[in-house]
């Protein structure tokens, strides 16, 4: 029991201590009986130097590094670690970097060229964002601002209700970012403790200004837009529907914008009471996938605007999972290229692979120690000359690594684990 | 260094993974010692089938005597199982004693369908394991033990979707549906090995769902994408008859009107909501006497022939299906002229440049190259305003950009979801039209669960015919309201998707049992006076009225409470209306008929100055003299009526532009462009709650400033983003949509005819005019004692309310001694809503959330539904519509 010693010395008596206690605690059962409380193999819940619990995960748009968040609850160990995985040599590259607090969603902010340069990570703790800067000459380089000795980002990048005037909700969990205009960039943060979604401008210096914010039920867990309408969805793990705004320009706001929420779409509901979770949109961004979790199912939502330019928003297909899914990542890996859907279970120690226009299961990824956070990269080919393939990362959740699952049709490992990238 | 908040940290983690906490406090010490734990059992149950235990003997479960001598096969799991269940007992038999517990059987694979083989004891289930996908035996000849083994698995080289047992030739076989590659796979059942030899039935589409219909010798196929059903000769897989469409005549992929062209591709077709494929009266057949579209119309008389009249030199006539090269550019018509978003398109010459468009893009009265710009070299007919900044190009739609967005093989136009060129998905909105069937027990009828409309559709399996409700409240197929009818809507329709169906049989007459996710079981039943004349209705617990749920008045996001109830009422779509009743309850509701076939569940927003659904575009072309074409609109569907108004931007920056967004009313609707009255363009004023005053009638009936229509040079080519807003109230529902949208032919929009048509737009009562004075200044329309007599009813459109004011600056009266309404902030912000609940309460089982099979019989009382949920299996009592037990 390791762990538990440095946790109670750490911690020491008080509320203090008694939070340290529920984080354990909540560590030990987050892993979903693979945690084993540090006598297991899988979950050392120590400091270590690596990303811990990985949850999130998000590749650059030209396939050659995978950005993976940790999310340790305990800010001890490490709570909010950044690392950074080249997808040519499979290898953890560069230094891990921390938030502060713990962290949760992650998005990047492109270029027009496509290239990353920033990689914002919301900080559950703190009701905050941490932008980072990713050094175009050196990608694998994650900065933000003085790191002190710890690998701690410094207060000057962060943001948050405590730092300058954009605030984001209680408890952010879900973080998109997409461009906007000419100027900039617009960043979405969707809060589960309040229900509140925040609407950021992102200016090309990385200046944060809030624009506008709504309030939706209290469990929003991700956020995406779809851009052919301009509708943005949130998903809601204590509810049976996906939440919906628009952003309209509105004369008289300070921003002259406004946040207008829409009539919700409801969801298939079950009394577990945990429902959405990860979402992904499809290549041509007419089909909505969510992770649900009761009744466990990959939900196709179509979000295509009808005939009148209104988004469908029908549900279109429930295709039956299993085991708590979480997080869902889509790629061209079909034959001739179709589109097909993973969908990471937690609970299953699986990635189950869908075919949306079958509406069928097509395969089952097993993978060890509870896979989380999905990331399906074009990877781009060595020599410049071989095709590029897909490739699935998989964050190990209570094995502080990253899975690596070969993709394209023909490959020899397809649907299979080709290797454990294992974080420091 | 900021320290953690560790009361907000307990407390979101309690929020984010409250199943956890709890089960820490349940597990008191919290650390155990574990494995990953595996999922299997039931959860996930997927696929399921009924089996007859009589007398020691394996026999159909469809036509199992009693309840009690029946089984179950349920199979699903994370690494695949099947189950056997003794659903009346309940229990599930052990198949393993060796473990602890009740074991299901492993089959190494998910199970994505299984049919059971009475004459040869076997179930055979089709599996996915990884890449493998197989049919799976299992025998069943030691079930009298209940106890159940894996024999052989032959692999399968494509994913199955769906599998049965067929009587072909005497002989059992096994029919496996293959969705790919659009063919039906079928081997002998007898005998089955590790090797089966095939025999392959291509039949084209996406095969999904097969129902064996043996009385017939027939074997009925639904596919996953193509609107219709196929019925085939279950011995020489040839079709047995026609295929049933499912869908409108012009999505169902069938050839309707036999001119050997299917839908979308068909020039009878106006696009996916169009029912008929019949062609329509071609320029080139406009002098033949014939009534060539058989629409009843010749030559002439035709619309289709009829010289449409250009609108200030815009071309509003339909040319993109008279067989005319119109804008010269070697294209004729759709699909051919990239000009053609579809053949109800009115111009071939969206493709054209600016100077060849035959279009007086600017309104200087000259056109194309008699323009002065044009001949002067330029593309365009105006010189663009340095100052406006080029907008980024719109993304080139997903049917017309030569990719296959969507990954089923299918690019653009070819992709049977591209209903036109102009769509911006190539995902159609109606898939899965197919995707489970049942028979009635006597199979005289064949239901279809059609998920993508969310509703159960029936078919007359002798007749090959779709049972479509009739109009009116006579007709016997119930449920169809006249909106119903209006919206196509093909069947029984529902608030959920439904997922399994199962032929039973209610007081002695074959019924359906309905599956839906959400919601339940439902029992639809057939009993028709007689055998022609079906039917069709849901068992409910009562079928007196329809019920309107609380109104709720939503300002600036909040709701206000209205503090009256709703009495249970008759509904339909008409006025909005506040009234008292005779026992003195204050009624919020609409003007209501008796017809009771004039229901369905709706939800209902009223908004003011709303924007008309789909009325954001970004895809207009801004031509002078107040002409907006829109290449890829239909402002007929959209729902445009004259004197909405059209918002255009402000352009400051450009010499003639507006510093404001600027805004002018409708006068002409057609099917892409819009006709706006320039002379009355103001600007946009937003109600805000501190201008909302000015909209006082008395004082200032109109706050808004006059502003110049900005020119065409103030946007970056032309292009414009605008929004069609209502100028007073809109009313909008979550299933009808708008509702004064109309169809078009040729361009021109349908006449408004219908005051059903009309109910989308509400207005408060008019300030008494004569000769364009207003006689008596009052703000307000309501007294006391009703209507000021300074107002009148706006004859075209209907009051929203009686007593209530929704006018700004208009204290409300109470009534009955309840204040009225007293916040509106913003007028622009509030909204009514309410819904409407059909008028009958259809007898809904709880059956869980995601109900993926159901099992019935003829001679059964009850009827057992697996959800995949809970991995359960529910056993359902027809007469009593309650849940006799529950196996988890």
């Amino acid at each position: 029991m390791t762990t538990a010693r440095r946790l109670w010395r750490n911690a020491g008596p008080g509320p203090a201590g008694y939070s340290a206690l529920l984080r354990f605690a909540t560590f030990c059962l987050l892993s979903t009986g693979l945690a084993a409380c540090g006598q297991q193999e899988g979950l050392p819940a120590d400091s270590g130097r690596g990303v811990r619990y990985p949850i999130a995960l998000t590749a650059s748009p030209d396939g050659q590094r995978v950005y993976v968040v940790g999310a340790n609850f305990d800010r001890k160990f490490r709570a909010g670690s950044v690392g950074t995985i080249d997808t040519g040599s499979q290898a953890w590259v560069g230094k891990v970097v921390e938030t502060e607090g713990f962290a949760g969603g992650a998005a990047l902010q492109l270029s027009s060229a496509a290239q990353a340069l920033r990689l914002l990570v919301t900080s559950r703790e703190h009701d905050g964002l941490a932008v980072m800067d990713i050094d175009p000459a050196s990608p694998a380089k994650l900065s933000c601002g003085g790191i002190d000795a710890d690998g701690r980002c410094a207060d000057s990048h962060h943001y948050g209700s405590a730092i300058g005037s954009v605030t984001v909700g209680n408890d952010p969990m879900g973080i998109e970012v997409l461009p906007w205009d000419q100027q900039g960039w617009r960043v979405h943060v969707a809060a589960a403790g309040d229900g509140k979604v925040s609407v950021i401008k992102l200016s090309a210096d990385g200046k944060l200004t809030s624009v506008g914010s709504t309030g939706f039920g209290t469990g929003l867990s991700h956020i995406r837009t779809v851009p052919r309408t301009g509708r943005t969805y949130i998903s809601d793990n204590r509810a049976p529907q996906l939440h919906v705004f628009r952003l309209d320009p509105e004369v008289g706001t300070a921003s002259g914008w406004k946040v207008v929420p829409e009539a919700s779409v409801s969801l298939p509901s079950s009394s577990l009471q945990d429902y959405g979770r990860g979402m992904a949109l499809s290549a041509d961004g007419a089909r909505l996938y969510l992770a649900d979790r009761s009744p466990a199912s990959l939900v196709i939502i179509d979000v295509a605007p009808d005939s009148a330019g209104v988004p469908r928003n029908a549900v279109t297909g429930v295709i039956p999972l299993i085991g708590k899914p979480s997080e869902v990542a889509v790629a061209a890996s079909g034959e001739k290229g179709k589109e097909l859907v993973y969908v990471s279970c937690f609970g299953d120690d699986s990635v189950w692979v869908v075919d949306p226009w079958l509406r069928s299961v097509v395969d089952v990824i097993r993978l060890p120690h509870a896979p989380y956070g999905l990331a399906a990269v074009k990877v781009p080919g060595l020599d410049g000359q071989t095709p590029a393939t897909w490739t699935l990362y998989a964050g190990l959740f209570a094995r502080h690594a990253v899975a690596v699952v070969p993709l394209s049709p023909g490959h020899a490992k397809r649907h299979q684990l080709s290797a454990l990238l294992e974080s420091e | 260094m900021r320290r953690p908040n560790t009361s907000a940290l307990r407390r979101r983690i309690v929020q984010s993974w409250p199943g956890l906490v709890a089960a820490l406090a349940v597990a008191g010490s919290g650390c155990t010692t574990s494995t990953a734990p595996v999922l299997d059992g039931m959860v996930g149950a997927r696929a399921a089938a009924l089996i007859c235990l009589d007398n020691g003997k394996l026999t159909s479960g469809a036509e199992c005597p009693t309840d009690a001598k029946v089984r179950a096969l349920v199979g699903g799991g994370s690494r695949g199982t099947l189950g056997l269940a003794l659903p009346f007992v309940p229990t599930w038999a052990d198949q393993d004693k060796a473990v602890p517990g009740m074991s299901p059987l492993s089959i190494a694979g998910l199970p994505v369908a299984l049919a059971v083989d009475v004459t040869g004891q076997q179930a055979l289930v089709a599996t996915i394991d990884g890449a493998h996908r197989r049919i799976v035996r299992i025998d069943l000849a030691k079930l009298p033990s209940d106890r159940m083994a894996l024999s052989v698995q032959a692999e399968l080289g494509y994913v199955p979707a769906d599998v049965a047992i067929v009587r072909r030739n005497g002989a059992s076989w096994l029919a496996v549906a293959d969705p790919a590659g659009g063919a039906i796979h079928l081997t002998p059942a007898d005998g089955f090995s590790a090797t089966p030899t095939w025999t392959t039935w291509t039949i084209g589409g996406s095969p999904s769902a097969l129902l064996a219909v043996p009385g017939r010798g027939e074997l009925w196929v639904g596919h996953l994408h193509e609107g219709h059903v196929l019925p085939l000769d279950a011995n020489s897989g040839q079709p047995a008859g026609n295929a049933v469409a499912i869908e409108l005549g012009c999505r169902d992929g069938l050839d309707g009107d036999g001119d050997g062209l299917i839908d979308r591709l068909d020039p009878g077709c106006d696009g996916p909501l169009d029912d008929d494929e019949r062609d329509a009266e071609l320029a080139k057949d406009c002098s033949n006497g014939v009534d060539d579209d058989g629409d009843g119309a010749t030559d002439a008389q035709d619309s289709g022939c009829t010289a449409l009249p250009l609108v200030k030199g815009f071309a509003v006539a339909n040319g993109c299906r008279d067989g005319l090269d119109n804008d010269g550019d070697g294209q004729t018509d759709f699909p051919a002229d990239p000009g053609c978003a579809d053949f109800a398109d009115a111009s071939e010459a969206s493709d054209a440049p600016g100077c060849a468009n035959g279009v007086d893009d600017d309104g200087d009265g000259q056109t194309d190259s008699a323009d002065a710009q044009c001949a002067g070299g330029l593309s365009r007919e105006w010189i663009a305003d340095a100052s406006v900044a080029s907008a980024p190009a719109a993304p080139q739609p997903a049917c017309d950009n030569g990719v296959d967005d969507d990954g089923d093989g299918t690019t653009d136009l070819q992709d049977p979801d591209c209903g036109r060129r102009s769509d911006s998905a190539e995902a159609g909105p109606d898939s899965a039209p197919a995707v489970r069937m049942a028979a009635t027990s006597d199979e005289k009828w064949l239901a279809v669960a059609h998920q993508g409309r969310r509703e159960v559709l029936f078919i007359d399996v002798a007749k090959r015919q779709l049972l479509r409700p009739a109009l009116g409240g006579s007709t016997p197929y119930q449920r169809s309201s006249r909106l119903d009818a209006r919206d196509n809507v093909l069947g029984l329709a529902f608030g959920g998707r439904p997922t399994a169906l199962a032929g039973v049989t209610y007081a002695g007459k074959p019924a359906i049992a309905i599956a839906t996710s959400p919601g339940g079981l439902v029992i639809a039943q057939l009993d028709g006076p007689d055998a022609a004349t079906p039917s069709i209705r849901l068992l409910a617990t009562s079928a007196t009225a329809a019920s309107i749920s609380r109104p709720v008045l939503w300002v600036a996001g909040s709701a206000v409470d209205l503090g009256s109830t709703i009495p249970v009422r008759y509904a339909s779509l008409g006025p909005l209306r506040v009234e008292t009743t005779a026992n003195g309850t204050r009624a919020y509701g609409i003007e209501l008929t008796k017809d009771a076939f004039e229901h369905r569940a709706e939800q209902w927003r009223l908004t003011y100055q709303g924007l008309l659904p789909g009325g954001e575009r970004s895809t207009g072309r801004w031509i002078g003299a107040g002409v907006l074409h829109d290449p890829g609109a239909d402002f007929c569907q959209v729902g445009v009526v004259p004197g909405d108004f059209v918002i255009l931007p402000a352009t400051p920056a450009c010499p003639g532009g507006s510093a404001k967004t600027v805004r002018a009313p409708v006068l002409e609707v057609f099917g892409d462009t819009l006709i706006v009255d320039a002379a009355a363009a103001t600007e946009d004023l937003v109600v805000t709650k501190a201008n909302q005053a000015a909209y006082d009638l008395a004082e200032n009936p109109s706050p808004a400033v006059a502003l110049p229509l900005p020119p065409p040079q103030c946007f970056a080519d032309g292009a414009v983003r605008y929004e069609l807003r209502s100028p007073q109230w809109l009313l909008t529902g979550s299933r009808t949509g708008l509702l004064s949208r109309r169809p078009s032919r040729d361009g021109v929009c349908a006449p408004l005819s219908s005051d059903l048509l009309q109910a989308a737009r509400m207005s408060e009562p008019a300030l008494r005019q004569v000769n364009g004075q207003i006689q008596r200044p009052v703000s307000c329309p309501y007294t006391a004692n009703g209507l000021d007599g300074a107002f009148v009813a706006n004859p075209l459109t209907t009051p929203v309310f009686s007593a209530l004011q929704m006018r700004p600056g208009c204290a409300n009266r109470a009534v009955g001694g309840t204040p009225a309404v007293q916040v509106l902030p913003s007028l622009r912000e509030a909204a009514w809503t309410w819904s409407i609940a059909p008028g009958y309460t259809p007898r809904i089982s709880a059956i869980g959330a995601a109900p993926t099979a159901l099992l019935g019989g003829v001679n059964l009382k009850r009827v057992l539904a697996a959800d995949a949920g809970r991995g359960a299996l529910v056993v359902v009592d027809i007469a009593s519509g309650t849940v006799v037990s529950t196996l988890d």
